[in-house]
């Protein structure tokens, strides 16, 4: 069953004065129980589709397109177009959320205990007792081997991975059934990075949690996510079953990007990019990778490359697809 | 926590001692002597050395300063005044009570104000009703008081004659019940509190604006709202705890300001506040009171400093904490 529907998802920031895009066209379907990480560049777009998704794009972002999330109780709602107070009951209790910062994310005046209370007490008139209890209990389940003391912290008294932790509790206190990560492990050493990576599995499979998994890291989307969904520039240049892209990257992006991480991998020095990724406000005519692109011909630099249903739930958008070239 | 109170106030002795000396000095060395104002200038010196004796005055300035400071640390007696005979501490303790009272009513006015303002200006930010208050707001933070409390008392009190123009009560104030008592202080003060607190109000207003739209763009907030908290909570309890705390310090600032005495509306509305008390004894060189005053004045700057010091702590750990790891 399809949980979360995107449909030709565009963004436009118009608080500047002049329209700048930030997403666009961007197409998925995420069944229930599976992950789908998003890679790209730093610039690409993935944390702006994690705030559409959740409906926290900030002032002067304008949406077009359509995110369908069907809820626990089978009710679909329009993420775009729904009430203020609709998506206030999505928030925290169907669509949870783990930021890039997580120690920033976190109010830097309360405790840490009493902000995951405060998430408990917001669906019902939880006694306090009660949601101390579960509070402390979360603290316990993402791993904390402290859960008194880190009830009782303030967020600048743990390190990176506590409050990452913490965060991920925060996220999961009103039992969502869909949990964002946005690069949740960018800012840990390996060893807490590989821990959190495990203890984000565990969950998942214990919640039946469905996860979007935003990422720098190609090797952790590989070893993690069901699907890959791959953003250059505010565009969407792959989306596909993991396998497949793995198997046979269809855009030079993707193939860029997943000789740099198996280079990685094999401990050997990665061949980067050349250029830069393009300027989301003065993109590059055609399609955005084009300056970049070794294969580039004069059609990439005029006309938006279409998108190529290589098979089913694999498709690329470029004129000149890897099997083709 | 104790020891950090205990700290602070070690902290503050020097800067007390330093204060008061400094005040001594200013006030002694200043031109003019209590002593002319007592007699004719053509009267013989004679007389005038008696007059001067009889203060102490005759006496070298350290020899004045160690006397006084004696008096203070032993007797806790800080003189009579020159002019009336009454002891300072008298003098003070009844210039003190319409003071504090047009004080703390000024500044529970132009907190609960500036707050609110600064509230709904902020979440309405670049609005018709964000622009609108801001203006009204620098109106009044641009406005020096005695012109203010003069535009006040010109149509309030003497254009419509529907406030009193002067003074802490009415003439039969004692004859009146609790309640007409009651009505007669509010009568009698709204006019001064509108004119000290309204520029008070705008400086809150101008803090709290900035706080709580910088703190509605912070990751916390964002982090707050992807959670699902209520837009009030998130308003009042997140943003609110967060842009107060450079209210606090502002209050170290403000209050002890206040006690001091605010000069000129005391004057305009001829209040017998501090502000009064200090300007007349200023002319007169009345040195008792107007070193029991600045005493008085050093030790509130300290304590206003202090407890926003130790409010901002109990508010913001991060603070705290910072204070513990480097004490």
């Amino acid at each position: 069953m399809s949980l979360l529907t995107v449909e030709n998802l565009s963004v436009i920031n118009s608080s500047s004065g002049r329209s700048i895009s930030i997403l666009k066209n961007i197409g998925f379907s995420l069944n229930s129980g599976e992950t789908l990480a998003v890679i790209g560049e730093t610039g690409s777009g993935k944390s702006m589709l994690c705030k559409s998704i959740i409906g926290l794009l900030p002032p002067g972002f304008l949406c077009s397109g359509n995110i369908h999330y069907t809820s626990s109780d089978n009710t679909k709602t329009s993420i775009i177009s729904a009430e203020k107070s609709d998506l206030l009951n999505i928030r925290g209790r169907e669509i949870g959320m783990v930021f890039q910062e997580a120690a920033a994310s976190l109010n830097p005046v309360v405790r840490c205990g009493n902000q995951i209370t405060d998430v408990l007490s917001v669906e019902s008139k939880i006694d306090k007792n009660k949601a101390k209890k579960q509070a402390r209990k979360l603290l316990e389940t993402v791993g904390l081997s402290e859960p008194e003391r880190i009830f009782h912290a303030y967020p600048h008294q743990l390190s990176g991975g506590m409050a990452q932790r913490v965060a991920l509790a925060l996220a999961l206190a009103g039992k969502p059934q869909l949990l964002i990560a946005d690069e949740p492990s960018s800012s840990l050493d390996s060893i807490t990075k590989k821990y959190y990576l495990n203890l984000l599995n565990r969950l998942k499979q214990e919640n039946n949690l469905t996860l979007i998994l935003v990422t720098h890291d190609v090797d952790e989307a590989l070893s993690f996510a069901d699907n890959i969904l791959v953003l250059y520039a505010g565009c969407m240049t792959e989306y596909g079953r993991t396998g497949a892209i793995k198997k046979a990257p269809a855009h030079p992006y993707t193939k860029a990007l997943l000789n740099i991480a198996r280079a990685l991998k094999e401990k050997d020095f990665p061949t980067p990019i050349p250029g830069e990724i393009s300027s989301l406000t003065n993109p590059p005519s055609g399609c955005r990778f084009h300056p970049r692109c070794p294969k580039a011909q004069d059609i990439c630099r005029l006309k938006e490359p279409p998108s190529i249903d290589i098979s089913d739930n694999h498709s690329v958008r470029c004129f000149f697809p890897a099997e083709t070239i | 926590m104790i020891s950090i109170i205990l700290k602070r106030a070690l902290d503050s002795v020097p800067t007390i001692i330093i204060g008061i000396t400094l005040t001594f000095l200013i006030v002694h060395l200043a031109p003019g002597d209590p002593g002319i104002r007592f007699l004719d200038p053509s009267q013989p010196t004679e007389i005038q050395q008696v007059i001067q004796k009889r203060f102490g005055l005759n006496e070298p300035l350290h020899v004045q300063y160690w006397n006084w400071v004696k008096r203070i640390l032993f007797h806790f007696d800080f003189g009579n005044s020159f002019y009336n005979g009454k002891p300072s501490s008298e003098v003070l303790r009844s210039a003190l009570l319409p003071t504090i009272l047009l004080a703390s009513c000024a500044l529970i006015f132009a907190l609960i104000t500036g707050i609110l303002l600064g509230i709904l200006a902020a979440t309405r930010s670049n609005t018709f009703t964000d622009r609108t208050i801001t203006m009204t707001m620098m109106f009044f933070f641009s406005t020096p008081a005695f012109w203010l409390g003069i535009m006040f008392l010109g149509v309030f009190s003497i254009q419509l004659g529907w406030l009193p123009s002067s003074h802490l009560t009415s003439l039969y104030h004692d004859q009146l019940n609790t309640i007409g008592r009651f009505t007669d202080y509010i009568q009698h003060l709204l006019l001064p509190v509108l004119t000290l607190g309204l520029p008070l109000a705008a400086t809150f207003f101008r803090y709290i604006r900035s706080g709580v739209i910088e703190a509605l763009r912070s990751d916390y907030i964002l982090g707050a709202r992807a959670r699902g908290i209520g837009y009030k909570k998130i308003l009042f309890q997140y943003c609110l705890k967060n842009s107060l705390l450079p209210i606090i310090s502002l209050l170290g600032v403000i209050i002890p300001a206040l006690l001091s005495g605010a000069v000129i509306v005391e004057v305009i509305f001829s209040l017998p506040g501090m502000g009064r008390t200090m300007v007349t004894a200023v002319f007169g060189r009345d040195y008792p009171i107007i070193l029991a005053a600045g005493t008085l004045a050093f030790f509130a700057v300290v304590a206003g400093n202090m407890i926003a010091d130790i409010t901002y702590s109990i508010i913001d750990p991060r603070i705290r904490y910072q204070t513990r790891k480097n004490s």
